[in-house]
């Protein structure tokens, strides 16, 4: 499962599959306001990626992520990036 | 800046047409092919873009409406049929000759709006069948949204593929992972997603792929549209060119579209016509140096290289002359599809070679003597369908254009399957048309009756039609052939078919003659002509019935003046000791009094032209090292 949800953050780790779109989609569907932390994810399945685009909800984790694609970043538009927390 | 955009425009506008109408040729065959159905839009859709840089509104608009036709092919609304492909082949025609235009008097005609709007009209019965003005708007909101993305990106420069790439709905289900397919394009500049508004967000399904993705690739669009292929359908990739690249750096934009290292390069013809002028001067300054030649070891040794680099350098420069037949032979296979349409009778037209690779002048020159076959084969060969079935053969009739090397020449045949020629029908055709006073026509063998095609003034056709009688004979083909250096050769069986074919020189070639001297004046002989020099006594010459001869090795050989020859009925002085040249005239071997001989020569051989052209028995003329015309005589022709 690389899908855990907090009660103020899903945290997606590793490869996100496309099997992880639904609970992604299901958490976000309860609590919109949660953040989506992206810090462990590597990879993302375009299914999952289009749960983020489509409920558009914060995300953090991805600037500065070295694992994760350069190239994901700008496709997480701006406008929800936020500077992780430290 | 506006002319070295147009002096580029000009030089690859010709080659994007060229190539749509190749593809639209080969389509014709595999009208479902969307590799070439992708080919010729694109190729279409630069031309358009290219035309748009200058004031040329009726080009642009042919242009417009000729992609939204495409368009709707490559989107499957409209399908490539012969009707269809038969319109797109005239605008590619009419492009083509538009350019020539614009190449030669910087604008074009003054008929190119109506001629356009005729065009038009032939599309728009297609676009308005595909789904009215909607593939208009498309093919103009296409566009749109390929320079919109570019203007989102201007990191991203020069000559780019953008991609528009709508995943099926199914694309997880089936196991697709689009991101994965969009990443996988080469040479990614830009990537863009989007996955739809999140209204309704309730009923959200994650299995339902939304996402669309707009990307630019600095790779060709042959493999961007590879990173695809298994969602062609999906996706929509266009090229597109920078118009501030190709302003700022021409060179560079059109070496980067082949994607490889630029092997070739682009010349304007004209400075290899040039430079092939310039080496012909080289040959003849060559042969000024023989006139010093002397018995000194050391300049004869520098001389023989000369010589020897002289002939490298003239073999280089003719080989940069060589260009291939394929624009010649599509536009023939074209002309023929059409030509059989007109006439009413289905034929398969197959037309090979063209990658075959002659000198420029070659193939250029090639193209009316053929198509001069090619209407003959389908207006008198092959027959109609009923005459066809009558005859027990298949109602399709077979023509063939086949072109290949043969040792140093290029060889093109025409073949047809149609009802042959029958030498007792060209003799009677001869008779008819007065030819029995100049020839034995009894006397001819079949196979030299088939020659008879070649006499002026002879057409086998009992009516002149439209298509064949266009005033030109089958004796112009072979004058225009020969003025190549070429040769015709027929063969042909009744009831069966003929078979036509031409040889010519690869190469423009040099040509060895003998300079010789005949009442004061200088003349070139073809060197391949004369058998041997002799030197003989006036006495050695036998009067006979009507002329002289003389013997030679127990042969007796009929003797003529060359001065004679020149200018019958002016007397001149005999002289007590004279040069003989055995030569091979067109009725076997003579020998021809000279007044002397002079140097051999290698001579590049310039067809007679204007006045010239009608002086019997003149191969040619050249230029000496002295600056003076020498004119070389065809002593078969000369001697009857």
């Amino acid at each position: 499962m690389s899908v855990t949800v907090d009660c103020d953050r899903i945290a997606i780790a590793g490869m996100a599959r496309v099997e992880d779109a639904e609970p992604l989609a299901n958490a976000l569907l309860a609590s919109p306001d949660r953040l989506v932390d992206l810090s462990a994810c590597s990879a993302l399945h375009g299914a999952v990626l289009q749960v983020l685009l489509v409920f558009g909800p914060q995300v953090v984790g991805t600037v500065g992520n070295p694992s994760l694609e350069p190239w994901l970043t700008p496709l997480l538009s701006p406008k929800f990036q936020v500077i992780p927390e430290t | 800046m506006m002319d070295e955009l147009l002096d580029q425009f000009l030089i690859e506008g010709p080659e994007l047409a060229q190539r749509a109408g190749q593809d639209l040729v080969a389509l014709e065959r595999a009208p479902d092919d969307a590799a070439l159905i992708d080919s010729v839009f694109r190729a279409i859709h630069t031309l358009k873009g290219s035309v748009g840089l200058f004031d040329l509104a009726p080009m642009g608009r042919v242009l417009h409406l000729t992609e939204d036709v495409l368009d709707a092919v490559r989107k499957s609304r409209l399908r490539a049929t012969g009707d269809l492909i038969d319109v797109l082949l005239s605008v590619v025609d009419r492009i083509e000759t538009w350019l020539e235009d614009l190449g030669r008097q910087g604008e074009l005609n003054a008929d190119a709006g109506l001629e356009a709007e005729r065009l038009v009209a032939r599309l728009t019965d297609f676009a308005g069948g595909a789904d009215e003005d909607r593939a208009t708007a498309k093919a103009a909101a296409d566009v749109d949204w390929v320079q919109s993305l570019r203007l989102r990106h201007p990191e991203a420069r020069g000559r780019l593929t953008a991609v528009r790439y709508r995943p099926d709905v199914q694309a997880f289900f089936r196991g697709d992972d689009p991101l994965a397919i969009a990443r996988a394009v080469p040479d990614l500049r830009a990537l863009e997603v989007s996955a739809g508004p999140a209204d309704g967000a309730a009923d959200y399904d994650p299995f339902l792929c939304r996402m669309h993705f707009e990307l630019l690739s600095g790779a060709d669009a042959d493999r961007v549209t590879d990173a695809f292929r298994l969602v062609k359908d999906q996706a929509d990739i266009v090229q597109s060119i920078d118009r501030e690249t190709v302003e700022s750096a021409p060179a560079a934009a059109s070496s980067e579209k082949t994607g490889a290292v630029p092997t070739s390069l682009r010349v304007d013809g004209r400075q290899v016509d040039a430079l092939a002028g310039q080496v012909d001067q080289l040959v003849i300054a060559k042969n000024a140096l023989l006139g010093l030649a002397d018995t000194d070891g050391e300049r004869t040794r520098v001389q023989a290289m000369i010589d020897r680099l002289t002939t490298d350098l003239h073999h280089g420069v003719m080989r940069l002359r060589m260009t291939p037949l394929s624009p010649v032979l599509r536009r023939l296979e074209r002309q023929a599809r059409q030509l059989a349409t007109e006439l009413g009778k289905s034929v398969d037209i197959e037309v090979r070679g063209h990658a075959v690779e002659a000198d420029k002048g070659v193939v250029d020159g090639l193209y009316e003597p053929l198509l001069h076959l090619v209407r003959n084969a389908l207006d008198h060969g092959i027959e109609d369908a009923a005459q066809r079935l009558a005859a027990g053969k298949s109602e399709r009739a077979a023509l063939f254009v086949r072109a290949r090397v043969e040792g140093d020449e290029v060889e093109v045949s025409v073949r047809d399957n149609g009802r042959g020629m029958d030498p007792i029908r060209l003799r009677e055709v001869a008779r008819a048309r007065g030819l029995g006073d100049r020839i034995d026509l009894e006397g001819l063998s079949d196979e030299a009756a088939l020659e008879l095609i070649f006499a002026p003034g002879f057409s086998t056709a009992s009516s002149v039609s439209a298509v064949s009688g266009r005033g030109v004979g089958m004796d112009a083909v072979r004058e225009a052939i020969k003025g190549m250096g070429g040769r015709i050769t027929i063969d042909s069986q009744p009831g069966l078919g003929s078979d036509l074919t031409l040889r010519l020189p690869l190469t423009v070639v040099m040509t060895r003659v003998l300079i010789v001297e005949a009442r004061g004046e200088r003349f070139g002989l073809l060197l391949s002509e004369v058998q041997e020099t002799l030197r003989i006594r006036t006495e050695e010459i036998i009067n006979v019935r009507l002329g002289s001869a003389i013997v030679v090795r127990d042969t007796v050989l009929p003797y003529v003046r060359l001065a004679d020859l020149l200018s019958p009925g002016v007397p001149t002085a005999p002289d007590n000791a004279l040069t003989v040249l055995i030569v091979e005239g067109a009725q076997g071997r003579l020998a021809l009094g000279v007044d002397g001989v002079q140097a051999r020569l290698d001579v590049v051989l310039k067809p007679l032209a204007g006045l010239l052209g009608a002086v019997r028995g003149a191969a040619g003329t050249t230029l000496l090292g002295d600056g003076k015309l020498l004119l070389v005589l065809d002593v078969k022709a000369l001697v009857r």
